[in-house]
């Protein structure tokens, strides 16, 4: 059953991530810690609406990476996350 | 901060419920629904609700015993943490204190309770705050078995702080000796969650 | 090495700011879609593809916001457009549709979203599909491509309600019909003027084996719209043989806003 209307893409995420990241978070590639599946961060599951950035796996499901923003302050849980890598250069590709 | 001309937002006057909404809160009609991972539908006949110490199942119930308890209406308000508030919402469900004495227990261990649900959610909280008829093991909404959507078939219901701590999906609820902090609390929301004092984050008084 | 000159930078300075927006212009699209230009104060410039934050507050304080699509084309100007939906009983598009003025400011945040890009340089064919209001982006895309005459085989599928609910009717036509590389397949889903010589029904897998581009060519291929349209659409190419990798998703949330 496709759970539809509950999530969107992780790239919504990129106006609340922005403020704390030098460069473009959406861009960031993210190795699940459960399955190893690897998926931009603009690509993975959106959860969470108001509450807070929830982003999964699109494979198996597993949280990659939680945030909040509060107070002027983001905190980040990205024990989901096995690996991210940032590559600066983009490819025409 | 900057006030957009002309915008009003979805929240509707609350005549005559003023003191029945907390600071900062907005009355809705709607039931938003928020939600930290897929939908869970649990069958009724794999559901069950363990109560649990130290590792030691103390009681569990399926779905047919656990329908057998006492069961309870209460109508109350709720508050979510995001400003939504809506009044007067009608629950069915089975009583905490309830849940306890099935189990055999003479009362509940002052301690703490987390409470454990399907899609590995949860939620700290106070065993003083679910005690004397404080909070409920809820099946029903508007007499209407609880939609998965809104965390049917069964989630708990503490309307006295915000609606993050009335889990959806709830299995299990584990006594436990500290306040260790649940899913959100341990991302900065506030360990305890009065809306009356507007305790949303971690360092709000 | 290749040193083709780029016609604009890589990325744009991102900034996590809200800056203040004014309304600058006005244009009605259908019966229930506007487009708003805007003057952004500290605007460095968007890719197409790139969407924006904006919040609402009220005189209480109340907030509010939303993701929308910018729908200009990439580049520098100061001056963006987004075109909004009104959504009958949304809490914000009715009141960026109907209720500002010229001259009116709201706050932004952007440019947003660099994985749901794309740049003129880029010489893959290009297989855009829309529904709804989704084709936002995708039109920022076209006029992208348009403004800096890339020739790369382009394709839209897009799919609207009714024929006066096709948003950018004309300025797609204009497009179809000056640049022999690129074609636009309508689908109308709930009914067709007479002489219509489009599709009549959902996106499906028997319309995007006939029109996709085929997958020997390696398209890169963004899908917008609706998230069960988005879902279907995605799934029903990956059955036809393109590759994950070339297939850029932008889903709309339940109320048709991203959030």
């Amino acid at each position: 059953m496709i759970d539809d209307v509950l999530w969107v893409d992780g790239n919504a995420a990129g106006g609340v991530l922005a403020r704390f990241f030098a460069f473009d978070v959406t861009r960031m590639l993210i190795t699940c810690d459960s399955c190893c599946a690897e998926s931009a961060l603009g690509a993975l599951r959106l959860y969470g609406g108001q509450m807070g950035i929830i982003l999964r796996c699109t494979k198996c499901g597993a949280i990659n990476v939680r945030a909040l923003e509060y107070g002027g302050a983001l905190t980040l849980d990205a024990r989901g996350a096995r690996r991210m890598t940032y590559r600066p250069e983009s490819s025409a590709r | 901060m900057p006030i957009t001309r002309g915008f009003k937002g979805r929240q509707t006057e609350t005549v005559g419920a003023r003191d029945r909404v907390p600071p900062g809160q907005y009355v809705t009609r709607d039931f938003p629904v928020l939600t930290a991972g897929p939908t869970q539908r649990t069958p009724l006949e794999s559901w069950s609700l363990s109560l649990q110490r130290g590792g030691e199942l103390i009681s569990r119930w399926s779905w047919i015993e656990f329908k057998a308890l006492p069961q309870t209406e209460r109508t109350t308000d709720i508050h979510c943490v995001t400003k939504w508030t809506k009044l007067d919402t009608q629950w069915r469900g089975v009583t905490f204190d309830d849940v306890v004495k099935a189990a055999g227990l003479s009362s509940a261990p002052n301690l703490y309770v987390m409470a454990h649900c399907d899609g590995g959610y949860t939620t700290n909280l106070p065993v003083v705050d679910l005690v004397d008829g404080k909070a409920m093991i809820a099946t029903h909404f508007d007499d209407m078995p609880i939609p998965a959507t809104h965390g049917g078939p069964a989630r708990l219901l503490v309307p006295h702080l915000y609606f993050w701590k009335s889990a959806k999906w709830v299995r299990r609820l584990e006594f436990m000796e500290a306040n260790t902090p649940g899913f959100w609390e341990s991302m900065g929301y506030h360990i305890y969650g009065d809306p009356w004092r507007e305790q949303r984050y971690t360092n709000d008084a | 090495m290749n040193n083709a000159t780029r016609t604009m930078p890589d990325t744009f300075p991102l900034s996590g700011d809200w800056q203040s927006a004014t309304v600058a212009a006005f244009r009605d699209e259908t019966p229930s879609v506007k487009t708003i230009a805007f003057a952004v104060s500290q605007w460095t410039g968007h890719l197409a593809g790139q969407h924006v934050d904006i919040r609402l507050t009220g005189e209480d304080g109340y907030q509010a916001e939303r993701s929308y699509s910018i729908a200009s084309p990439g580049g520098t100007a100061a001056l963006i457009e987004l075109t909004v939906e009104r959504i009958s009983d949304g809490e914000v598009s009715p009141f960026l549709t109907d209720g500002l003025a010229l001259g009116d400011t709201i706050e932004l945040r952007g440019p947003i979203g660099g994985y749901f890009t794309w740049k003129p340089e880029n010489p893959s064919p290009l297989l855009l599909v829309a529904g709804g209001s989704g084709v936002v982006p995708l039109m920022s895309i076209l006029r992208t491509r348009n403004k800096c005459a890339n020739r790369v085989p382009g394709r839209l599928l897009y799919s609207s309600r009714r024929f006066e609910d096709i948003i950018y009717r004309e300025e797609l036509d204009r497009f179809a019909a000056s640049d022999n590389s690129f074609s636009i397949v309508h689908t109308l889903t709930r009914g067709a003027p007479t002489a219509w010589r489009g599709e009549t029904r959902r996106v499906d897998t028997q319309m995007l084996a006939k029109y996709a581009l085929p997958t020997a060519q390696k398209p890169r291929i963004f899908v917008c719209g609706p998230t069960l349209f988005v879902e279907t659409v995605a799934d029903q190419l990956l059955a036809l043989g393109h590759q994950e990798t070339g297939i850029k998703t932008e889903r709309f949330g339940p109320t048709g806003e991203k959030r």
